[in-house]
């Protein structure tokens, strides 16, 4: 299970409107919408199951990034969304820093490993210091998708 | 002195997020060195991103080793959570 699967080209935001917690979540959860990877009548349960989850603790994980996720049953597997945000976001980290890299997760509930190994790519690719600059500097969809795609190489090293 | 406990990994929802902090939270509040080993690879037991990079899914054994001052301490209150589920009642 790939990085660029997760996170396909038209699952990617490359600079979000939003400047807040609870609007960067609901744009980002809009975005599986427009993708077709969630239907439109139930993306507001969807996003009712993130911000829950968000509300029980912060997803931001520390170094700028948040890993905001759910379980749902309106989805196959694991889909996602990755956004970014050039200004930064107040997401109560751990660390307390600002979030620029928004990994959204949403999977079904049986899908719970494939859900782990998400979270554990996800939390690999932090380690790498090159990907996590190229990530922060690109200007493009397709940039960023392609990042995720060696990304994923990387990973399978 | 390094105190050993293997647990296996029951809870449904595996080591996620939430299950990874209330670890990390809870050896970090020994004065001890803590290190999980999920099929033979370690990690720091009081790092929550280094928890995730396990990816341990449910079924797998977790193998807590604690060194230090409180060695005995932590490795009893973390093999504890970990068969509690994490305090999760049936994962989120």
């Amino acid at each position: 299970m790939n990085l660029h699967e997760v996170f396909p080209r038209n699952h990617i935001i490359v600079d979000l409107d939003a400047r807040r917690k609870l609007d960067t979540l609901r744009e980002i959860v809009a975005k599986l919408a427009e993708s077709g990877a969630v239907k439109k009548t139930d993306i507001e349960d969807v996003e009712r199951a993130v911000m829950r989850r968000e509300e029980l603790g912060s997803t931001g994980i520390g170094k700028g990034v948040a890993v905001p996720h759910a379980k749902h049953p309106a989805v196959e597997g694991v889909v996602g969304v990755f956004a970014r945000s050039a200004q930064g976001i107040e997401f109560d980290s751990l660390d307390g820093q600002l979030v620029h890299l928004v990994f959204l997760l949403v999977s079904s509930p049986d899908a719970v490993e494939p859900h782990i190994e998400a979270l554990r790519k996800v939390t690999l690719l932090l380690r790498d210091h090159d990907i996590c600059m190229f990530l922060k500097r690109a200007s493009t969809e397709e940039e960023l998708a392609g990042l995720l795609v060696e990304a994923d190489e990387r990973l399978a090293k | 002195m390094t105190v050993e406990k293997r647990v296996p990994l029951l809870h449904r929802t595996g080591l996620h997020l939430r299950a990874a902090g209330r670890f990390a939270e809870t050896a970090n509040s020994f004065k001890a060195d803590v290190t999980l080993t999920v099929e033979g690879r370690s990690v720091n037991g009081k790092s929550v991103l280094e928890i995730l990079t396990l990816g341990a899914a449910p079924g797998v054994e977790l193998l807590i080793a604690a060194e230090g001052e409180q060695a005995t301490e932590a490795a009893e209150s973390l093999a504890r959570l970990v068969r509690d589920n994490f305090g999760e009642s049936g994962g989120e």
